[in-house]
């Protein structure tokens, strides 16, 4: 049926120009992430269920793009495929127009290196790392160099946590968790920002202050965001909505 | 580097990996414990069969031997003495008689030792003295026989020397040596002097070695290749008959606990390693989704674990050989026996297999990340699939496959185990399952805890049924040492009963059979037959004449070069056992020939073998093949003629007698009324043996005792592990209203059902392994001991059930909405 755009760069060649570019040329202009005709079904048991069908979206650079939606209309799993943390199974996707449907996990994790920063709702930072060492961590894998140190105290201190710079993470409140996680996000000054419901699992007040933050953050760095939330308030504040609904998108 | 030791910084702060590097320390120090102790108690055991040698290793020649030999075994680093042996008439005060003489130098004996009286004297002798220049030793029956007293004098050619010392026990002094001259020994220097060695005298030359087991057989390889046709090499191996039985079993027991101590080590580092699994995936998918590659962290992270893993285990050995060496000691001081001091080859040894272990569990991990998806850092659900347990048990299976047949060396033994441990793992995980869902689904639980304790098994059936296969393991590699420990000491106490023969008497001529029953009736020592020797050499098989050359193995062409002790008999000895052909008909010309004897020389029922007895060429078919129980410490015959097979040949009797405390006085009497019959007291080469024997195995249990303390230290770790888990179900028991007096309830009776279902399931599966043990290996009845079952299955529902309770006793006490925040 869908036939992927991507599947040989020599398919399509209007579509080939347009969108398959060397990641190493990627400027301003050209959109940060695209999709085609996206799709992601999954098998269950003997059936299986599409939980993502006719996706297109374009998110161009510098832009807030809010992706919203009810619980279990498959936001999660689009900033999955955008970010190239998971395969579709129709259509196709491009991340600074290189496509990922060909891309083997190492390549796609190459794409990323240095380039994209990751908020989670649950955190996810090593319990074993100080605040700082988990700051540092994204710069140890995507922009090794000498002043990995100085550059992840600046981040924290950007993010208010300089006195806590040693704590471990099981010492720390979750606001100030995700506040490590938005400073170990940023240190890389990536070109994109993903973000998976990061205020879901805060309560009221500090959903509040690692929100501002967020979009402080961003406009500093003039960087991309794609957001997912259900929090309408959050979404309010991008420059452009996605709404998902049963896996499809609705403007 | 740099990375990786920064790397195992931040590691080290994770409970999981101190708790499994601990988990590899233990494994370190239990194997290096074991595989130490086994190897110092196999050598001593190698020294005791030493012992009767004088020596590890001997070359034996008819002429003087090379000086050369000498430097080489020196260069070895091996200790050397010289003896030379020649029959001499030794002239002492009343009469001359044809004596044994045995010239030594200063180091004789290399192994064991020459015990010496005063003359006439009765006690056991002392030991450790050398023989002093001009002084001269003599067997009890040539003291008597003479009259000498300490400080008479006996000459030997032109030299005389002062008698000193009477012998009471001297190496080489085993059954074998049915002689007829009595020994006289004297220094090496004084040979000379006596002028009784011309080139032409016939005279035996013997070069003693003795040292490490791998210096002397470098030493026996390299002169085996220059051996001329004069020469012959002996080792002292653990082939000696008397000792063989006894020493093999302990072997094999040792090897037994060094394998079930891996086998347990292993599954406990596999329990531990669980938890770090679990860590390593967070954190590989979180590196991956900031970009890092998989073969980059693969690499960093098995430098971070060889970096962690190459100092825990060199210290874990050290303190291992600490540890054994503690327990060496009580050995030494019970059992009155020196170990030989410990060696730095099992210490590297289990320093390597610790790492390797180390890399076995963590490194196809690394690789199988690749399969944990980055998306679980998005969707928490996904990561309950990764099932790192089906790896684990996957990577058990095969490391505990792979070490026990190495370690065993003693393959049916490996594969006994291993039988028992493949029906261990599927009985387990099948069983344990099915059981667990059948008590689920129609018991009636009689309380509310009952009932959480029932439910919270079935629907974690995968987790209950690892705890409970990891702990089962433990269950199973204790009752199986502690099983076939008890039975090995019933086995091997009634293969000698209390009133089991501890003298020989040999040497017996015809006309003094009569004279020498009376003698024995009139004290009540209880006797064997007597039986007749002949001595002959074996000197054709098939018609065909038969040189040493033609054997490959050491003890082939040890038989073909010694005399056999022959005998007739009419009825088969205690003991004996046909495995081939049957035993004699009346009438009927044959051999009967001992198994392994035959196999070493390739004799089948049928083969026609020749003796030449005093002169006399004896041919027969064989007609029968037995097995011989060699601890029966009764007179044993590796070739028995049917009667009457050796005609007229000259001949001698001996027999075994039980003597008990008496045989000092029997001794005496003997010596009086038969001065040239020689009295071998067994009793106290085997109590040494059996001493060490039960000394080094009780030691063994203890450091097996440790192991299992590391398998419980590991089991906690393993609950600790699932605090997690646990805390999110006490959580929601306490919001729907469950009460902490319940909780704990169910809590203890869900840990207690565990462990008693794993105690019993492992405690019955050892058994049946023990029976195939004591079937295969070991050689003796089983009695399985059914209250292990019980003991294993109480034991279990405790440890387990307590273990369980003290472990997420403090989860109880919190509010459920603090269970939930984290
Ligand atoms: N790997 C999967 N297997 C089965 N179902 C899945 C899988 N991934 C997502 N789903 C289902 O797809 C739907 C969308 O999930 P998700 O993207 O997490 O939605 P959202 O983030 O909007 O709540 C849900 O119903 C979820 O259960
Ligand atoms: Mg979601």
């Amino acid at each position: 049926m869908l036939k992927s755009v991507f599947a040989s760069p020599t398919d399509d060649a209007s579509h080939s120009s347009r969108l398959l570019m060397n990641s190493d040329d990627f400027h301003g202009n050209q959109p940060v992430v695209r999709t085609d005709r996206l799709g992601k079904r999954v098998s269950v048991g003997s059936g299986a269920i599409q939980i993502l069908e006719d996706i297109d979206l374009t998110v161009q650079d510098n832009t807030a793009v809010s992706i919203s939606g009810r619980s279990g209309s498959g936001k999660t799993t689009l900033l999955g495929l955008l970010a190239g943390l998971d395969t579709p199974t129709e259509g196709a996707v491009a991340l600074f127009g290189r496509s990922l449907v060909n891309l083997d996990e190492d390549a796609r994790a190459a794409l990323r290196r240095g380039r994209v920063g990751f908020v989670f709702q649950s955190f996810h930072l090593l319990p074993n790392l100080t605040a700082l060492e988990n700051v540092a961590l994204a710069l140890e894998v995507g922009q090794p160099g000498e002043d990995i140190d100085a550059r992840a105290a600046e981040a924290l201190q950007r993010v208010g946590l300089a006195p806590r710079m040693h704590h471990l993470p099981s010492q720390l409140s979750g606001g100030e968790q995700q506040r490590v996680a938005l400073a170990r996000a940023i240190v890389v000054r990536p070109t994109v920002l993903f973000a998976d419901e990061p205020t879901g699992n805060l309560d009221h007040a500090t959903r509040e202050e690692v929100a501002s933050l967020l979009f402080e953050l961003r406009a500093e760095h003039g960087c991309t965001l794609v957001l997912v939330t259900h929090d309408l308030d959050l979404a309010g504040r991008c420059d452009r909505h996605y709404h998902l609904e049963a896996g499809r998108l609705v403007s | 580097m740099i990375a990786a030791w920064r790397s195992l910084r931040r590691e080290a702060r994770l409970t999981e990996f101190r708790l499994f590097l601990a988990a590899l320390c233990f494994i370190a120090v239990a194997l290096s414990a074991v595989s130490l102790f086994g190897s110092r108690v196999e050598r001593a055991m190698q020294a005791q069969t030493g012992a009767l040698l004088g020596a590890d290793g001997l070359l034996a020649s008819s002429r003087p031997i090379d000086d050369e030999f000498a430097r080489l075994a020196e260069s070895l680093g091996l200790r050397t003495a010289r003896t030379v042996d020649f029959l001499s008439m030794a002239v002492g005060p009343e009469d001359s008689r044809l004596a044994r003489v045995r010239a030594v130098s200063g180091a004789y004996p290399l192994r064991g030792e020459v015990l010496t009286r005063d003359p006439g004297a009765s006690d056991e002798g002392v030991g450790g003295e050398a023989i002093a220049a001009g002084t001269a030793w003599v067997a009890p029956s040539l003291a008597r026989e003479q009259s000498l007293s300490a400080g008479a004098t006996l000459s030997l050619g032109r030299k005389s020397f002062e008698v000193t010392r009477e012998i009471s026990l001297e190496p080489e002094g085993g059954v074998g040596s049915f002689s007829i001259a009595p020994r006289v020994m004297i220094p090496l220097a004084d040979v000379d002097a006596t002028g009784l060695l011309t080139p032409a005298s016939r005279a035996r030359f013997r070069l003693l070695v003795a040292g490490e087991a791998d210096a002397v057989s470098a030493f026996g390889d390299a002169v085996e290749e220059r051996l001329s046709p004069h020469e012959q090499w002996h080792v002292a191996d653990l082939e000696r008959d008397e000792v063989r039985a006894t020493v093999g079993r302990v072997v094999s027991y040792l090897n037994l606990a060094v394998m079930l101590s891996v086998l347990l080590a292993v599954v406990a580092m596999a329990v531990a390693a669980q938890g770090l699994w679990r860590r390593q995936a967070h954190a590989g998918a979180l590196m991956r989704c900031l970009g890092a590659r998989h073969g980059a962290m693969v690499r960093r992270q098995t430098m971070v674990y060889l970096l962690a893993a190459v100092p825990v285990a060199a210290s874990g050995s050290v303190l291992g050989g600490v540890f054994q060496h503690v327990a060496s000691i009580g050995v030494a001081r019970a059992a009155g026996i020196e170990l030989p001091p410990p060696s730095l080859g099992p210490a590297l040894t289990t320093t390597a297999i610790s790492v390797l272990v180390t890399l076995a569990v963590m490194v196809p991990f690394l690789f199988a990340q690749r399969f944990v998806p980055v998306m679980t850092l998005l969707r928490a659900e996904l990561r309950d699939r990764v099932h790192a347990g089906a790896i684990g048990v996957a990577v058990v299976a095969f490391l505990v496959a792979g070490f026990a047949v190495l370690l065993a060396g003693d393959l049916v033994l490996a594969l006994s185990v291993l039988a028992g441990l493949a029906a261990a793992g599927v009985v387990f995980w099948f069983l344990i399952r099915a059981l667990l869902a059948v008590l689920a689904t129609t018991a009636r639980a009689p309380s509310a805890s009952w009932h959480i304790a029932l439910r919270n098994l079935a629907s974690n059936a995968r987790r209950s049924a690892w705890l409970a296969s990891a702990f089962g393991a433990a269950v199973f590699a204790l009752v199986l040492l502690g099983a076939v420990r008890g039975d090995l000491f019933a086995a091997w106490n009634q293969s000698i009963p209390e009133n089991a023969p501890n003298i020989f008497l040999v040497n017996i001529q015809g006309e003094e059979v009569d004279a020498m029953r009376g003698l024995l009736e009139q004290r009540h020592v209880p006797s064997e037959r007597f039986y007749p020797i002949y001595r002959g050499r074996l000197v054709s098989i098939d018609g065909e004449a038969v040189a040493e050359a033609d054997f490959e193995s050491e003890s082939a062409r040890h038989r073909v070069n010694h005399e056999f002790n022959l005998t007739e008999d009419g009825v088969l000895p205690d003991g004996n056992e046909i495995v081939a052909g049957r035993w004699f008909d009346a009438g009927e010309r044959g051999f009967s020939v001992e198994r392994e004897t035959a196999d070493s020389l390739g004799l089948a029922i049928g083969s026609r073998i020749a003796f030449d007895v005093a002169g006399t060429r004896v041919e027969a078919p064989v007609t029968s093949i037995r097995t011989v129980r060699w601890d029966s410490m009764k007179p044993n015959f590796f070739v028995l003629g049917s009667p009457g097979l050796f005609g007229e040949a000259p001949r001698q009797f001996i027999t075994a007698a039980f003597a008990g405390e008496d045989a000092g006085d029997l001794s005496r009497a003997v010596n009086r009324q038969f001065p040239s019959v020689t009295l071998i007291d067994l009793g106290s080469i085997l109590d040494r043996l059996r001493n060490l024997v039960e000394q080094a195995s009780a030691a063994v249990s203890v450091v097996f005792a440790f192991t299992l303390a590391a398998a419980l230290l590991v089991l906690v770790a393993m609950l600790q592990g699932q605090r997690e888990a646990r805390r999110r179900e006490i959580a929601l028991l306490k919001t729907l209203g469950a009460s902490r007096a319940q909780i704990r309830a169910a809590i203890v009776a869900e840990f207690g059902l565990l462990g008693a279902v794993a105690g019993a399931v492992g405690g019955a599966l050892a058994l049946a392994s023990g029976w195939l043990l004591a079937w295969q290996v070991f050689e003796f009845d089983y009695l399985p001991a059914w209250h292990w079952i019980a003991i294993s299955l109480a034991g279990g529902a405790l440890l387990v059930g307590a273990g369980g309770y003290l472990s997420i006793r403090s989860l109880v006490k919190v509010q459920p909405v603090r269970l939930l925040a984290g």
